[in-house]
């Protein structure tokens, strides 16, 4: 028999493992190449052209995609990276994405995708610029593999070793946090930012009530957030 | 917007139509290259062509290649929308002119995707 909604919470709160694989379930996996392709023009004209100037001396870069889901988000960064900053091609530039779905984690770093997710939002001529079809699915290209990482971590528990981030993107998955681990999840991203990063939410997202750790920005209609004071 | 669908299926330009209709855009139907070509050679009016790759009489590729070659309608996007999917084949036709490139069977909202790309839907 199926347990009730509300057996199912009493279950995750007495059983820290079914709490992680509960959370997981409750977790959407949507996603897709250059979601919201507004963000990403901001991106590209302001925010890493910034970041690319602060960082000019340590010619280092690192960016998280926070809530990675199967991988495009990281994949996709990386593509824009190889487009139009040609200057990064001799900087250590790492892309790390994280999510608290093994399952998917294992899909991001495996890089394959089906014909379905290839058709979302990669224009054809990245598709065939940084994918290799490989029978029935399409493969990310060598070169962006080994710029991403993936690994498993539940934003909302103690994080794995990560390094300090330029660029957090956190995209889109607020809502899905419930309130009470809000305040957790901004401290873990805070304290894993470089005094210079940006971190983004999504388009309709704003953090202002969850937390004092970042100030607001808006650029090109979009707000970013910057850490307000060191940890 | 005015809309050149091409396909032989028939079921395949009336699904085409329902979706480009629901966003506001007009449409027309064409069977094989060959009559996309006499309809496009006397109208000036197609901002946008949907074209199948397979036809009979001419297929969508030399549909493209002969439009664009003649220099007929040179600012209409052209989207690809296609069961062959291999990288060479979708190089190929981007050289011939192709703007984008959709793969069957595709979702409504992988359509949608397209036309943003092209600057035809929001």
């Amino acid at each position: 028999m199926m347990a009730t909604w509300t057996e199912t919470e009493q279950l995750r709160d007495a059983v820290p493992r079914l709490q992680s694989a509960v959370a997981e379930a409750m977790t959407l996996h949507e996603t897709s190449f250059f979601r919201d392709r507004k963000a990403f023009a901001v991106l590209r004209e302001t925010i890493l052209p910034r970041l690319i100037e602060a960082n000019s001396v340590t010619r280092k870069l690192r960016i998280w995609s926070a809530a990675a889901s199967t991988g495009q988000e990281a994949y996709s960064v990386a593509m824009l990276l190889c487009e139009d900053f040609p200057e990064l091609a001799d900087w250590d530039v790492r892309i790390i994405g994280t999510d608290i779905s093994r399952e998917v984690i294992e899909q991001a770093t495996r890089g394959r995708y089906r014909r379905q997710e290839v058709n979302r939002g990669l224009p054809a001529r990245t598709l065939v610029k940084y994918l290799e079809r490989d029978e029935d699915e399409w493969q990310i290209a060598p070169k962006l593999m080994s710029t991403c990482e993936f690994l498993q971590a539940d934003l909302t528990a103690p994080l794995p070793k990560l390094p300090l981030f330029d660029l957090v993107l956190l995209r889109n998955v607020l809502f899905h946090i419930p309130e009470q681990d809000r305040a957790t999840v901004f401290r873990g991203v805070h304290q894993h930012m470089s005094p210079v990063g940006y971190l983004t939410l999504g388009a309709s997202v704003q953090a202002e009530d969850s937390t004092d750790l970042f100030r607001a920005e808006f650029v090109q209609g979009c707000y970013f957030y910057r850490p307000a004071r060191r940890p | 917007v005015k809309v050149l669908i091409v396909d032989d299926s028939r079921f395949m330009r009336q699904h085409l139509r329902q979706l480009l209709e629901r966003i506001g855009l007009s449409c027309e139907e064409a069977a094989d290259g060959r009559e996309a070509l006499q309809i496009l050679r006397s109208s000036a009016a197609f901002d946008f062509m949907l074209v199948d790759v397979n036809m009979p009489q001419m297929s969508g590729l030399e549909c493209v290649k002969t439009l664009r070659d003649a220099g007929l309608h040179p600012s209409m996007k052209i989207l690809m929308v296609t069961t062959e999917a291999d990288n060479s084949f979708i190089r190929r036709a981007l050289e011939y002119g192709v703007d984008e490139f959709l793969m069957k069977p595709f979702t409504t909202e992988s359509l949608r995707g397209k036309l943003a790309m092209l600057g035809l839907a929001a």
